[in-house]
């Protein structure tokens, strides 16, 4: 139902409301209580029959055989998909690395290694579950059998197909997990060699610190619990992993376990570079006996206190061993890393309580910013935004992944090594695989007369929120990752850099 | 005798709303318990994802799909919990993060006025046991929106 015919219709309603005065006017009149008894039948009948948004059967029909078709193209294609390697042509760039994807944006899998660990295909994946939604009734199955992309496989033996699968799903997982672990241990490793190498006679206290600040770093897998709410109460509503600050952990959601070797290694990786990134180092921690190095929090609220003692010092903005590859990073005008001012941010945050006075947050937010913005000024809290953090993040992965290649000798390795690296990245990102996506959304729009609208993909690219948070794919590609020698190298790039190319940065 | 069943009757059938809104037709376009609520949710690996709770003249909808005029008493609990939306002072501050280490939500809430509706939007982080009561919430509108 359009809006304007809606409109009409509410008109229809209030003018025959308008009647009801006449109804005061006349109560002493036995005809006229008749006619408007009939005037109010008509009203209510007026108002009960506004839109009606059930479909009728046909629409319902050609909706229900869609879905179900992309429900049999998902499953069809899970079903006969292989190993496959990538290619990329010696000019490498993140666009090369999409067209690896021409042909399969619509299978359930944009890639698998020799082992079946798959990169899924997370936009086509969540359009088909938002479309299923729309249904009158739920599909008792998922469209695939695969616990990393359905969790509940790992809970429930219904879900799963059975006790047998549950407990094979449940196998598969503890083995995940201690691949994980290994790749983090490798991760680890690199990234404190990298930092090895970075020292010199001059720097050897700060790198000494950086080092330390990456060895005291744990990985702790998700647990399931009951499904949902435990997940989503961990961070992993959705395929996750992220850098724990107050705990110094990595958590690696279950849902990104079977991912290949080279893509964990560049999450772990990346996610290790925030325990050293401008914001993690403003912060001092202590060591626990029970519960590992925390971070003391306290000192962003209530300024540093002494009666706890500081394992890992904090430094300030002027005094971080990383600020050349800050600085470096920051020059990137492509990028938009910059981080703004304290008069700006103040002067921001005064426009938005002009528009909504009654907020708290922003009153508090004005105080954070006055009083922290000299030390914690690379942390979201205050800047807004998290690019410059992320942007970092990225650098440290390349760097270890650089490690990483340069010490094995193994070509092919490497190679494959470093095309996965970029995956995460190319799977949600790619304009070819976006694109797949919204189309089968648009189909299903076009024949649903309004409903289920919202279809959109699980791409951030257009949301508030992922502007905040994460520079675009494409930079972190092009501008950080294959800017290193090594992983250009083993990629089989031209070793010259093209203009796409960023500035390799150094600490 | 006969005025006093004719008000009572127009009462009775009318109601207090419809008489509310009949005596300014404005505010019938213009009513508060009109809105969409969008809960956005983006986390560290970039992956997002949205719901959208609307409710208007024709009843209430989740993700666009219609759960009819009224909706049975405990799913008008978690529907008028999901209104009423997250404590606004939940976020980065308050809750002693400098950073949402996990992904953010963004919770906005728009009244629809017939002109550009006023928009309340509150921030936190996907992660904790608030954040996992209010997904336990939208997956249960998502079950009962499944069911009928």
């Amino acid at each position: 139902m359009g809006k304007k015919t809606l409109r009409n219709k509410n008109r229809i309603g209030n003018f025959l409301l308008s009647f009801q005065w006449l109804f005061w006017i006349s109560h002493s009149r036995p005809i006229f209580m008749v006619i408007f008894a009939f005037i109010l039948v008509i009203k209510s009948w007026a108002l009960e029959s506004l839109p009606n948004e059930n479909l009728n059967d046909q629409n319902y029909q050609i909706l229900f055989n869609k879905i179900e078709k992309m429900r049999q193209t998902l499953a069809q294609s899970a079903q006969s998909s292989g190993p496959c390697s990538g290619k990329v042509s010696e000019n490498c760039s993140f666009l090369e690395i999409c067209k690896n994807f021409s042909g399969s944006e619509k299978e359930a899998y944009l890639y698998q290694d020799n082992k079946g660990h798959q990169l899924p295909n997370y936009p086509l994946l969540s359009t088909v579950s938002q479309a299923e939604a729309c249904l009158q009734k739920p599909f008792l199955k998922a469209p695939i059998q695969d616990p990393f992309l359905y969790p509940e496989q790992f809970i429930n033996a219904g879900k799963a197909g059975g006790k047998k699968e549950l407990k094979r799903n449940r196998n598969k997982l503890e083995k995940e997990k201690r691949r994980a672990q290994e790749i983090f241990k490798d991760a680890q490793e690199k990234t404190i060699s990298m930092l090895h190498k970075k020292g010199n006679p001059s720097n050897l206290g700060q790198i000494e610190a950086l080092i330390a600040r990456v060895k005291s770093v744990r990985l702790e897998s998700a647990e399931l619990g009951d499904g949902e709410v435990t997940l989503s109460a961990a961070g992993c509503e959705m395929p996750n992993a992220f850098y724990q600050r107050e705990s110094d952990k990595v958590v690696l959601c279950p849902q990104v376990l079977n991912l290949p070797e080279g893509t964990l290694f560049q999450i772990l990786s990346h996610e290790l570079g925030h325990s050293i990134d401008p914001c993690t180092l403003a912060f001092s921690y202590s060591k626990n006996k029970m519960l590992g190095y925390t971070q003391n929090t306290s000192e962003f609220f209530f300024g540093a206190n002494e009666k706890y003692e500081i394992s890992l010092p904090a430094f300030s903005p002027q005094s971080l061993p990383i600020k050349n590859v800050l600085s470096c990073l920051e020059s990137n005008k492509e990028m938009d890393l910059e981080v703004p001012s304290q008069s700006v941010l103040i002067q921001n945050i005064k426009k938005e309580m002009a528009s909504d006075p009654e907020n708290p947050y922003l009153e508090a937010r004005v105080e954070q910013v006055s009083k922290n913005y000299n030390q914690y000024k690379y942390c979201s809290a205050i800047s807004g935004q998290e690019n410059i953090q992320e942007a970092f993040a990225d650098w440290v992965s390349a760097e270890a992944l650089n490690e990483k290649v340069s010490n094995q000798v193994n070509a092919s390795q490497n190679k494959k090594v470093t095309f996965e690296f970029q995956l995460f990245m190319a799977g949600i990102d790619c304009e070819n695989i976006k694109k797949a996506s919204s189309e089968w959304a648009s189909d299903l729009k076009h024949d649903q007369k309004n409903k289920c609208i919202d279809i959109k993909s699980t791409l951030a690219d257009n949301s508030e929120a992922a502007k905040r948070t994460h520079p675009k794919s494409q930079d972190r590609v092009d501008q950080i990752l294959l800017t290193k020698p090594e992983n250009r190298k083993a990629l089989g790039c031209l070793q010259s850099q093209t203009a796409a190319h960023g500035k390799n940065c150094e600490l | 005798m006969k005025a006093l069943i004719s008000i009572l009757l127009f009462y009775f059938i009318s109601g207090r709303s419809v008489y509310a809104k009949f005596i300014d037709t404005e505010t019938f376009q213009a009513d508060l318990n009109f809105y969409e609520i969008k809960i956005e949710r983006t986390n560290h690996l970039g992956l997002h994802q949205e719901d959208v709770l609307m409710k208007d003249e024709r009843g209430y909808f989740f993700n666009s799909r219609s759960l009819g005029k009224k909706i049975p008493t405990e799913i008008a609990e978690i529907w008028s919990s999901l209104e009423k939306g997250p404590d606004r002072l939940e976020n980065g501050f308050t809750n002693r993060r400098a950073a949402c280490s996990s992904g953010n939500y963004i919770y906005s809430k728009m009244i629809r006025t017939g002109l550009p509706g006023k928009i309340d939007q509150r921030r936190g982080c996907t992660e904790g046991k608030l954040y996992a009561r209010i997904i336990q919430k939208i997956r249960m509108l998502k079950d009962f929106a499944g069911r009928i």
